[in-house]
């Protein structure tokens, strides 16, 4: 579905303020897949994001989504119904004067109708968790951060493109909508077959959603598996700038400690249970 | 730690009043941030956060009761600039706040309108940069930062003006963990160090769990205040709310409603950690 080859962008080529922001980078990804791309602030993440809806061109190596080259100028043009893309700071995004007239925006495009599209509006705030007749007519300016981003993720979700890329949505986000809102994402991925492709530094949710995991360090692919592979390499993770996971660094510590701990626990059910054996083995000695 | 820095009086405050879009952000918030204490604010989306935070510095004013800073009324126009030097304020959204087409420039602004001698403004945009871990950024345009960097960036410049007090909007929203530890380390060794008062906000119960005291807001309303031990042992209280608790607080109710016997009031991943070495050796 989306395959990275040798991808390699700069900033500013040939300027004294030239930045190679991507280099080298190669990956793919099969339909229906929920991919979490990580690493630390600056390593490239949003560069890439925006290759694989055809913002940015590859300066050397491709970008092809369904076996189509994202330098097809004529693919390029319509590669936003396929890919949608959150962007990291959604309030730039805003330019409609009511949260309405914004969510409705990719669906005027497509041309829908407007019964459907109060339909699909109404839908997609309901499934980021806000209530469609409190904010509809609002602008997009009188909402919290909060709320704002959870905005900008409707009018994505609205026209459900096939492709989903969320450059950090849950940013900002208080705990309660960051479980809905995650919740919402593996959901359209395991019953409606949406790829999903997740930006986010917090290991905690790469652990429980992905199948697969890449991590950039500057600019390069420094890790990429499994997440019970990826967590397998603490030392590779932080000199990337990122943690374990809780439950997993949990488990590391006690080993430390003289705990015989299992480390491969990615979540807060696991590490129950690992120590509820580690207590039961306590007790038969 | 017992002299009121920031007392806020029956503070209410509504956007738009008397139009069909008015809505009650703030309703009936009284209390006092102490000087020299670190004050963690947590809330739901659109509970009232960053409305309140800009009070502290009278960006915003109350509709009704009252707002002093260091005896200093926001309602006193001619009490703003004072009150803005003292209390200075990164916001949610870093754009907001760059304005310069360097990322130095950016840091000396503030300074700059202090009117301070061009040495003493070198040395503290130096200084900020440094404690920022931006000072080889220093000459790039704001606006080719990544996210976090625009953030410590933002942060930065407004440390450059040396205030007494610093309210900081989910100021870690878009770090990295390395990066977040960074700037929160930055700004608790001024606040350990320098006795720099410091208000976060943050969605992320683990800062939180490093503070003196917590506020909780919701719907407007300051809904619990206390420190962490009294704030993450309300689980439910916090869960009605759509807040959570720190995971190893988390971790540790669970096991404890499975019957473990650890101690009460644990938050941190040492006092974790300590707690299940007591158990299982
Ligand atoms: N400029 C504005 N005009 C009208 N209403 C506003 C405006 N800014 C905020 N509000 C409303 O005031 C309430 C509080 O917003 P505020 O931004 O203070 O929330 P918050 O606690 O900071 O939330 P978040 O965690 O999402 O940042 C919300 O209901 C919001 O919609
Ligand atoms: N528009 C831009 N112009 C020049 N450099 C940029 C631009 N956007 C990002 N960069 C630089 O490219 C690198 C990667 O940035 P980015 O993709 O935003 O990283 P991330 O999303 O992982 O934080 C950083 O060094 C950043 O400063
Ligand atoms: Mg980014
Ligand atoms: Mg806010």
């Amino acid at each position: 579905m989306i395959l990275v080859e040798d991808l390699t962008y700069w900033y500013a080529p040939g300027t004294p303020l030239a930045v190679k922001a991507l280099d080298g980078v190669s990956f793919s990804l099969a339909e229906g897949k929920f991919m979490v791309l990580a690493g630390g602030t600056g390593s490239g993440k949003t560069t890439l994001a925006q290759h694989l809806n055809g913002l940015l061109l590859p300066s050397s190596g491709r970008v092809q989504v369904g076996g189509r080259d994202t330098r097809e100028e004529a693919f390029r043009r319509q590669l936003w119904r396929t890919v949608g893309l959150l962007w990291q700071y959604p309030e730039r995004q805003f330019f409609e004067e009511t949260v309405y007239r914004e969510v409705a925006f990719a669906l005027r495009n497509l041309g829908a109708d407007e019964e459907y599209i109060r339909e699909r509006v109404a839908w997609a705030l309901r499934a980021v968790g806000l209530n469609p007749a409190e904010v509809l007519d609002l602008s997009p300016f009188a909402l919290s951060g909060g709320m704002r981003r959870r905005v900008a993720l409707a009018s994505v979700l609205v026209y459900r493109p096939r492709v989903l890329v969320l450059d950090e949505p849950t940013a900002g986000l208080d705990p309660a909508s960051r479980e809905h809102i995650l919740g919402l994402l593996k959901k359209l991925q395991e019953e409606e077959g949406h790829t999903v492709i997740l930006i986010t530094h917090r290991m905690e949710e790469a652990a429980r959603l992905a199948d697969w995991v890449v991590v950039l360090s500057r600019g390069r692919v420094c890790l990429q598996g499994t997440p019970r592979e990826v967590f397998q390499n603490p030392a590779a993770l932080k000199e990337a700038g990122l943690h374990l996971p809780f439950p997993c660094r949990l488990m590391h510590r006690l080993r430390e400690e003289g705990l015989a701990a299992g480390t491969a626990v990615l979540t807060l059910e696991e590490a129950e249970a690992e120590l509820e054996r580690l207590r039961t083995r306590g007790r038969q000695h | 730690m017992c002299e009121a820095q920031i007392s806020l009086r029956g503070v209410s405050f509504v956007f738009n009043p008397g139009t069909s879009r008015e809505r009650a952000a703030l309703r009936d918030i009284s209390g006092e941030i102490y000087r020299g204490e670190f004050l963690a604010i947590i809330g739901p989306n659109g509970a009232g956060k960053s409305t309140l935070a800009r009070h502290l510095n009278a960006l915003l004013l109350p509709t009704r009761g009252e707002v002093l800073v260091e005896g200093l009324s926001t309602a006193d126009p001619a009490n703003w600039w004072e009150i803005r030097r003292r209390v200075g304020m990164v916001l949610q959204n870093p754009d907001e706040q760059l304005v310069a087409p360097v990322v130095e420039e950016d840091v000396a602004f503030g300074p700059e309108n202090l009117g301070l001698a061009p040495a003493e403004i070198r040395r503290r945009v130096d200084w900020a940069l440094e404690v920022t871990g931006l000072a080889e950024l220093r000459l790039r345009p704001p606006h080719l930062l990544s996210g976090g960097q625009k953030q410590r960036a933002a942060l930065a410049g407004v440390l450059a003006m040396k205030p007494s007090c610093l309210v900081l909007d989910e100021p870690t929203a878009m770090l990295d963990p390395a990066g977040k530890e960074e700037v929160l380390q930055a700004v608790l060794r001024l606040h350990r160090e320098e006795g720099l008062t410091v208000v976060l906000i943050t969605h992320h119960m683990e800062e939180a769990a490093l503070a003196d005291r917590i506020w909780v807001l919701h719907g407007g309303r300051l809904a619990l205040a206390g420190n962490p031990q009294e704030i993450f042992a309300r689980r439910e209280a916090l869960r009605e709310m759509g807040l959570g608790l720190p995971g190893p607080a988390e971790l540790a109710w669970r096991l404890r409603s499975r019957g473990w016997t650890l101690p009460e009031g644990i938050v941190s991943f040492e006092e974790l950690v300590a707690g299940l070495k007591k158990v299982l050796s």
